[in-house]
């Protein structure tokens, strides 16, 4: 028969059972202790590293006091008390903490160690990111999702609009703030390919719960490629449809606002979408990139997200969002 | 003797209690005679009784000196604002002010109080008076309040109103078109290229864009007082009539800007969008409810622009849009699109365009 778990012992395996709920949250895509990339495996063997620490720590400071309370409770000489306190309560502390205080200041500048080949802008802007990739000349235009090649560091440099935004993508390494009129840089290593999902994690406004970005680590070669076709102008469109969501694009002033390249519209308030089909979200990793949501997301952008600059297009014909919709998809 | 004196107690509290319940009696019953049977002569044929005349009058007076607090504009008495004034003179407040060289009809002259004629008002109030009054309107005298929220364009006829001691009535025909002139065309001219520059120019709009803002001023979407009396009594036939009776202007929509550019039309600044886009030169075909702006009164967009900055200006149903556009321009930056768009030469936004969708 199974010992019954004691009565007292109730509470400490719900706070077991709830702390393995917080933990399923680190799995998966936006996780410090899932790393891809060099600067989050740093963190995260760093983690583990003070994460055992802690537990040796745990378990010596209260095994010792099992056994001074029940195991032998008898009194204990003045210089063995002395020498407890001043061994473990100064001695030890002191070179441990000094010993994490130096690897981590060796570490600290290899986070926003300069790049040896891309350098990409990004900019926090009210809810979302926009990402340039430079290069000689005019910078090649996206939003709201962050490509790096692996095995070779890349350079960020951070800059926001109007609010203070805070930069992470948590499986490629650490957070670096963003700040009005100021430009703060990192850089990142990404060595797993793969999607990871960053968050805006300085509280800016109204939608900083929906200002998320996607990171992509792409081999090389990929990256190369990918980065060649975005800095082409935009696919023309070739079906009837996607024909007349051109025109209505450029009928209802969305080139106000929005870039295509290729097209007349040259606005440089919100997104690129030169290549916007062939991104993996919407709005700022609020939406999936599907055809309903992006038809939901033009008729009333507010309404998904609260106090977003893109006005409502409710009074454009449904029939006219569908093809809208069309076109923008086929921009890949 | 205390027994004389708690009685003479008891009578006293007594008859007191006894007034002001008689007191209070008759009061109902006079009410009840005025108001429900009607005692009271309303009519119009004999004025208050002097000493009550005196005591509205002043009231009256005090009331506005109390409250007037706008600050009058810089360039008030100029010949465009007054004659624009003239022109919603001409049209809102004639019948009860009368004309200049003229007295007020027989039937306005037996309102009780009888309307004031227009060349004896600027001698007796200031232009805040004067606008407070116009804006406001006057309790119980027949005076309306301006069927607006917006204050700015009450000022053309406080300039009006200034100016009228010293027009005559040829003067005052010349500057409302006399009997000849219809009702638009009155302010905007004949062919709507209007002259004055405080008055919008209607022959580069397109007949959506017109039909809509006519809708949105008689529905009071959009603000102003001028255009809400303009607007009021049209039907919807009529509206569809008047925004197609302006020819465009010779020349078709340019497809890349000329003169002087300004960043802010082209690409946007910062949260600003890119003017062009909506309101051209543009080089494909715009949705028919956006305005041409090219060519437009300078004056007129600058007003307009801080309007949309600034207040509820409203419009169509594409008016959002515009709030949401114009709401971080510097005047600066207003006054440079302005200047840009003025300069542009007229133009429709779709060459060729037909009457309605």
């Amino acid at each position: 028969m199974p010992n019954p778990v004691p009565q007292r012992y109730h509470g400490l395996s719900g706070m077991a059972w709830l702390s393995t709920l917080f933990l399923a949250g680190c799995k998966g895509q936006q996780s410090v202790l899932a790393p891809a990339g060099r600067d989050a495996e740093v963190l995260a063997g760093l983690f583990w590293v003070l994460l055992a620490g802690a537990v040796v720590l745990w378990l010596a400071v209260n095994g010792l006091m099992l056994y001074i309370a029940h195991l032998n409770p008898r009194p204990q000489s003045r210089r063995m008390a002395e020498g407890l306190i001043i061994g473990g309560g100064i001695v030890l502390p002191t070179l441990l903490l000094t010993a994490l205080l130096i690897y981590s200041l060796r570490e600290m500048p290899r986070q926003r160690e300069a790049g040896s080949g891309l350098t990409v802008r990004i900019t926090g802007e009210s809810w979302w990111w926009r990402v340039e990739y430079l290069r000689e000349g005019t910078p090649i235009a996206s939003a709201n999702e962050v490509r790096l090649p692996t095995g070779s560091r890349s350079e960020l440099v951070l800059e926001a609009s109007e609010y203070i935004h805070s930069f992470w993508i948590p499986a490629f390494g650490g957070k670096t703030d963003m700040i009005p009129g100021r430009t703060t840089r990192m850089s990142l290593e990404p060595t797993k390919s793969g999607e990871y999902r960053g968050q805006c994690t300085e509280f800016c406004g109204e939608s900083h719960a929906r200002m998320a970005l996607i990171g992509v680590a792409m081999e090389p070669q990929d990256f190369a490629e990918w980065l060649t076709a975005q800095a082409g102008p935009a696919d023309d469109p070739l079906t009837p449809q996607a024909m007349r969501g051109r025109d209505i694009f450029l009928r209802e002033g969305c080139g106000g606002c929005h870039t295509i390249r290729g097209t007349p519209a040259q606005g440089a308030v919100g997104p690129d979408l030169t290549h916007f089909g062939g991104r993996r979200s919407l709005a700022a990793a609020t939406l999936p990139m599907e055809r309903q949501a992006l038809i939901d997301w033009l008729r009333d952008p507010a309404a998904i997200k609260p106090g977003v600059r893109m006005p409502a297009y409710d009074h454009v014909p449904e029939a006219d969002l569908a093809d809208l919709a069309t076109y923008l998809e086929g921009l890949e | 003797m205390t027994r004389l004196r708690q009685l003479l107690d008891r009578i006293c509290g007594f008859s007191v209690m006894v007034t002001i319940a008689a007191l209070a009696l008759a009061g109902l019953v006079a009410a009840a005679l005025v108001i429900g049977v009607g005692l009271y002569n309303v009519s119009a044929r004999k004025g208050h009784f002097a000493p009550v005349e005196w005591a509205l009058h002043t009231t009256f007076r005090n009331s506005v000196k109390l409250r007037a607090s706008e600050p009058a504009p810089d360039a008030l008495d100029t010949p465009e604002m007054i004659a624009l004034g003239a022109g919603h003179y001409e049209q809102a407040c004639r019948m009860c002010h009368g004309r200049p060289g003229a007295t007020q009809s027989a039937t306005i002259r037996a309102m009780e109080p009888a309307p004031p004629h227009l060349q004896s008002l600027a001698g007796d109030w200031s232009a805040g008076e004067l606008h407070w009054i116009i804006h406001q309107g006057a309790k119980m005298t027949g005076m309306p309040a301006w069927p607006a929220a917006r204050k700015d364009d009450v000022w053309p006829v406080v300039a009006f109103l200034r100016a009228a001691v010293q027009i005559d009535g040829a003067s005052y025909d010349r500057l409302t078109g006399g009997e000849a002139q219809g009702r638009c065309s009155m302010c905007h001219g004949a062919d709507g290229a209007s002259r004055n520059p405080l008055v919008p120019r209607l022959d580069i709009l397109s007949p959506d864009y017109i039909a809509a803002s006519l809708r949105a001023y008689r529905g009071g979407q959009r603000d102003s007082g001028i255009m809400a009396q303009a607007a009021s009594g049209l039907s919807d036939a009529e509206i569809k009539r008047l925004s197609t009776s302006f020819d465009a202007p010779p020349g078709a929509m340019p497809a890349t800007a000329t003169g002087p550019s300004v960043a802010v039309a082209a690409r946007g600044r910062g949260s600003v969008p890119s003017c062009r886009a909506c309101h051209g030169p543009w080089p494909a075909p715009l949705n028919r409810g956006f305005p041409s702006l090219s060519g437009q009164h300078e004056p007129y967009l600058r007003r307009q622009l801080k309007l949309w900055r600034d207040g509820p200006r409203g419009g169509g149903e594409l008016a959002q849009l515009m709030h949401i556009a114009a709401r971080d321009l510097s005047d600066a930056e207003i006054d440079a699109l302005a200047a840009y768009y003025a300069t542009m030469p007229q133009a429709r936004l779709n060459p060729n365009e037909g009457s309605g969708r």
